[in-house]
């Protein structure tokens, strides 16, 4: 039974509550895709200094 | 709360979990970890309740006072900070989302850990502009289109 302090106020949520649609088995594909993508954006980083340092040092 | 508390929330989220009612599990696992949050600062937990829908479609909610120990595991230490800010005309928009058959556990939480920080931005003269979740499908649409682009590469 609910207390009777959340009765007769508004509610915080708002209506109407939309379900999130399930997307089956998609946990371990997005955390792969995502850190995939981050490790990439690291390689990208790591060449961008290379390139730097080289053309410090010609 | 005084103004500097105020100051001081962070983003105040929900969520539903539902599942078929004989399968419901609120004990163990999910508390042991919920627990785990608040005790690291991450989350400050304002309000927990539990809803049953009947497969006639009506919809029961219940208090975590009104479960013993045994069912509510760590989460019991958590109900004396309740804000209790979910109000009945929640209950009955949540309600009608579940599926006939079910029960649901509804969780309101502050997120701790973003406070300070945005503290920080409004005291550096920023303002929120908008904020929000990426969906789960966009995400998979991003990827999906990152690897085509890869092959078309290779």
């Amino acid at each position: 039974m609910l207390a009777r302090g959340r009765v007769g106020r508004p509610g915080v949520i708002g209506a109407p509550v939309a379900r999130t649609a399930a997307v089956a088995g998609t946990a371990a594909v997005v955390t792969r895709g995502v850190r995939r993508r981050g490790d990439r954006r690291e390689d990208r980083r790591d060449d961008r200094r290379d390139r730097r340092e080289e053309r410090r040092f010609r | 709360m005084n103004e500097e508390d105020l100051d001081e929330l962070g983003p105040v989220d929900y969520l539903v979990v539902e599942f078929p009612a004989d399968k419901a599990n609120f004990s163990g696992e999910m508390a042991s970890e919920l627990s785990a949050l608040v005790k690291r600062g991450a989350v400050r937990v304002l309000d927990l309740l539990f809803l049953k829908k009947d497969p006639d479609g009506s919809v029961e909610g219940f208090e975590s006072h009104e479960f013993d120990d045994s069912e509510l595991g760590e989460l019991r230490a958590l109900e004396s900070e309740l804000a209790m800010l979910l109000a009945e005309e929640d209950v009955e928009a949540i309600g009608a989302a579940l599926e006939p058959g079910s029960v649901a556990a509804v969780l309101v939480w502050e997120n701790v850990w973003a406070a300070p920080f945005a503290s920080a931005v409004r005291r550096s003269g920023g303002q929120l502009v908008t904020s929000g979740r990426i969906p789960i499908q966009a995400l998979v649409a991003a990827i999906e289109a990152d690897e085509a682009e890869t092959t078309e590469g290779v």
